[in-house]
């Protein structure tokens, strides 16, 4: 028996190893890269898993004089609390609207942009409008609403321009109905240039001979990009797309802090400035947790979902 | 071979360059950390003397009356604040004339522990609060101080204010009203408070005209409501000019005066409570708004308005009336001066419906805040620490508080202390000169006097404050700092939210015409909701709260 086992290590057949086996040989290959991969592995047992822990407040009324063990159990009070709010259905209807939107428009635009980069023949005109067109993502959220604030006040560019041709002014910001438009409208403009870099990334590892073929076909522009560019970047965006979906309830409180008021809190209220409001009230960790925790479930089961719905139409999917 | 060694002599520098980042928290942590045994014979005497509980005359004071403390030189206390963050420009408390003075004035070591810089909130707290040993002295705002006292981390002073803090003593002996300020329900005395001298000093903000169109127009400054509507109506026609003030502000004051009406809850003069936004005074407020707002008074941007804003605005002489402060009025006036400009900014008195009339609430904040020194239960030397936070609130405690150093950044002159060159042309601002050497700017637990008001600011804001508190009786109805128990608190915040979102929804409904404030069904409408997001809940809340404080 351990003839013919010293016989496999030494031959270096796979057939009838043990599991211990193949592991010690498989540590003496990559020894390296596994003593590499070791502090990233690390970070997410420490900083990502064991906090985990602290998930319980969302179950407590947590005080941080007490510490997490000896604050006071409410089991699903907090949620309970947050489900006969009255502000609950709006919040949340609010965030799915925001978000839905956001990736409706928000996601195809970099492909777009991507699609179109890929198309200018003149080298420098392409990387200027690169170069330009990333910049935004750069600026900080806060500067960005400033400045809107200012462009949207009754006397400001945009309503100055609206007048230029007839139309009526009023505070951009205060209108219900544009309120979306001008939260994904800049939202798109400030991550397209940036969103665009890995799509770009994609159509340049696309055989450039499927171009050739389809030339000799008789293909012109529009098709070859219908036909061998999309489906070429099809894996990249359907992993890109999963990942957005995952995210789709946590609407960053922010920019929507910053760009509303009260008279557009019917559509802008977010759960996450929600939270942000009552929490301000008293330091509500607990609270602030409990919605969290929803939010992060939803979440999961949104990415879960979109995985195997891609797994089933188009064959490749995150996991 | 070079391009391998270039390689590592960059991979080490990447690696270097990120563990600058571990820098300067080691202050706070030290000091904390330094904080030295005190010597145990003043523990046990202390000790003793706690025995004999009750009448405490026959206490052994370790230290004395005055100051410098005797025997103190060898001691320390350690001392976490929220205020008196030294001036940004020196590297620690050590280099602050502020706190070596005060330790040298006082007699004994004073280790001073703040957050570290750019914290804005209370994380550093809360996680001062989890710690082993405390800090034996902790500044800060005690909106749950019932918890802290229940939960042990800060202990009861009343048994020690006597013999030990006879300076603040004497002041709670002579002002009973803030003495119930201070108390928790039960009557616990719990901290060193953060006091201004007088409720003048708590008004900073009011309404301020243009002051040189009136003059053109040979208007006199407006008297009541009806005088203000009129000139607003002269701004607009003649200059295009309308009623603007910061979004938050538009809740509490201003124009809302003449209603006798503001957003949050008051006192009626029997003790029961209201709640601002359910009354009729609110009604006619928005109704008043509304009308403004029709005839194109009323800034359309009024919902986003920010400080920086209403600065442009202003400037561009977009603005003919203002609810803004008195900083705000100091600061237009010299951009307007900047540019050349003749306008001219002055503060007029709360509207009111008839000449000479008073108005119930106007903007002012709370004569005792809640903010203020706190004893903890791992102070070993509780005397040495009561005697640290007494000086400010002794005769030179509050001079050195207030004025800094006599001779250096003050003198006196005909009885009134006045501020030098020292203060008055420092490089840095007046701001920040007072940072430097003295402690009563905003929050310190301590006393302000109204005169350190006066002189550290222009004689324009000290006209605008004298302005907006000649009319008004705000402090007897004003809704005092109440201690909330724990059980109010959870039911009171998600109601409070909820309610506060909806006024504020249809505050802006109302005024801007969506929906009819005239109209009689919505109003009861709005009644209504208000009841189901269970506003009756809150006021019984608010009533008993209210009573606990009146009966302390």
């Amino acid at each position: 028996m351990s003839e013919r086992k010293n016989k496999a290590v030494a031959v270096g057949s796979t057939t009838t190893k043990t599991f211990g086996q193949r592991v010690i040989i498989d540590w003496k290959r990559n020894k390296w890269k596994y003593i590499l991969l070791i502090p990233v592995v690390l970070y997410f047992l420490i900083f990502c898993y064991k906090p985990m822990y602290g998930i319980i407040i969302a179950f407590k009324n947590y005080k941080p004089s007490r510490g997490i063990i000896d604050s006071q159990w409410v089991g699903f009070q907090h949620f309970r609390n947050f489900f006969t709010s009255r502000e609950c259905f709006r919040v949340v209807k609010n965030t799915f609207a925001i978000s839905f939107l956001s990736i409706l428009f928000g996601f195809p635009a970099p492909i777009l942009l991507a699609l179109l980069l890929n198309e200018i023949k003149n080298q420098k005109f392409k990387r200027v409008i690169q170069t330009v067109s990333y910049l935004p993502h750069f600026v900080s959220v806060v500067i960005i609403c400033g400045l809107i604030k200012t462009f949207c006040l009754s006397d400001g560019v945009i309503n100055v321009i609206i007048n230029f041709f007839g139309g009526q002014t009023h505070n951009l910001l205060e209108d219900k109905n544009l309120f979306y438009t001008i939260f994904v409208g800049t939202d798109i403009w400030q991550g397209i240039g940036w969103g665009s870099i890995i799509y770009l990334a994609a159509i340049a590892g696309i055989d450039q001979e499927q171009y050739e073929a389809a030339r000799i076909d008789g293909a012109g522009r529009l098709s070859q990009i219908l036909h061998i560019t999309i489906p070429g970047i099809l894996p990249t965006v359907t992993v890109l797309f999963i990942m957005r979906m995952g995210s789709v309830l946590s609407v960053g409180y922010e920019k929507v802090l910053l760009l509303y008021n009260p008279v557009t809190y019917e559509v802008a209220d977010v759960i996450s400035t929600y939270v942000y409001r009552v929490g301000l009230v008293n330091a509500q960790y607990s609270f602030s947790t409990a919605v969290s925790l929803l939010n992060s479930v939803v979440n999961i089961v949104f990415l879960t979902l979109t995985n195997t719905i891609c797994n089933k139409v188009n064959g490749s999917g995150l996991f | 071979m070079k391009k391998k060694h270039l390689t590592l002599l960059l991979a080490m520098a990447l690696a270097i360059s990120a563990l600058t980042g571990c820098g300067n928290y080691e202050d706070s942590g030290t000091a904390s950390a330094l904080s030295t045994e005190n010597s145990e014979e003043g523990a046990d005497a202390i000790g003793d003397s706690n025995a004999a509980d009750g009448e405490q005359e026959g206490a052994v004071s370790m230290y004395g009356d005055t100051y410098p403390l005797q025997d103190a030189k060898e001691k320390s206390v350690t001392y976490y604040s929220k205020s008196n963050v030294p001036f940004s420009g020196y590297a620690d408390y050590t280099a602050s004339p502020f706190h070596t003075k005060l330790a040298e004035n006082v007699g004994v070591d004073i280790q001073f522990e703040f957050d570290p810089t750019g914290t804005s909130d209370d994380s550093n707290y809360n996680l001062l609060l989890t710690r082993e040993k405390l800090p034996d002295i902790i500044l800060h705002q005690f909106t749950n101080a019932q918890e802290l006292l229940d939960d042990g981390i800060i202990i009861p002073l009343n048994d020690y204010l006597e013999d030990w803090a006879p300076n603040l003593y004497r002041y709670l002996e002579e002002n009973p009203e803030t003495k119930k300020a201070i108390s928790t329900d039960d009557g616990t005395i719990y901290m060193f408070p953060w006091l201004r001298e007088d409720s003048w000093l708590c008004t900073f903000r009011g309404l301020a005209v243009r002051k040189d169109w009136l003059e053109e127009q040979g208007v006199e400054i407006p008297a009541n409501l009806d005088e203000l509507d009129s000139i607003a109506h002269v701004f607009k026609d003649k200059y295009n000019a309308r009623f603007s003030t910061v979004v938050d502000w538009l809740y509490d004051g201003g124009i809302s005066t003449a209603f006798n009406t503001w957003k949050e809850y008051y006192r009626d003069d029997n003790q029961n409570v209201h709640f601002g936004p359910a009354e009729e005074g609110w009604r006619e407020y928005m109704q008043f708004m509304n009308k403004w707002y029709e005839e194109g008074i009323l800034d359309p941007d009024i919902a986003s308005v920010d400080g920086t804003v209403l600065k442009n605005k202003v400037l561009n002489d977009e603005i003919g009336i203002a609810y803004t402060s008195g900083n705000n009025v100091n600061t237009w006036m010299a951009s307007l001066a900047e540019v050349g400009s003749d306008a001219e900014w002055v503060g007029i008195l709360n509207p009111v419906k008839e000449t000479g009339g008073i108005t119930m609430l106007s903007q002012l904040d709370q004569l005792v805040t809640g903010r203020g020194a706190a004893i903890t239960a791992s102070c070993e030397d509780i005397e040495l620490a009561m005697r640290v936070l007494d000086y400010a609130y002794s005769e030179e405690g509050i001079l050195y508080y207030n004025y800094g150093t006599e001779g250096e950044t003050y003198i006196i002159e005909n009885g009134v202390p006045v501020f030098t060159s020292l203060i008055l042309d420092d490089a840095d601002g007046i701001s920040n000169a007072l940072d430097k050497y003295t402690g009563c700017q905003w929050g310190t637990a301590g006393i302000q006097e109204k005169n350190f008001y006066i002189q550290k600011n222009s004689q324009l804001i000290v006209d605008c404050i004298n302005t907006w508190t000649t009319n008004t009786a705000t402090a007897e109805h004003k809704f005092p700092s109440v201690s909330p128990t724990s059980d109010e608190g959870l039911e009171l915040d998600s109601i409070q939210a909820s309610i506060n979102s909806y006024v504020d929804e249809m505050f802006y409904k109302f005024i801007y015409g969506e929906i009819d404030i005239d109209d009689d069904g919505q109003w009861e409408k709005y009644l209504g909701e208000l009841e189901s997001i269970g506003l009756t809940k809150a006021i019984v809340i608010k009533q008993a709260q209210l009573d606990r404080y009146n009966a302390r």
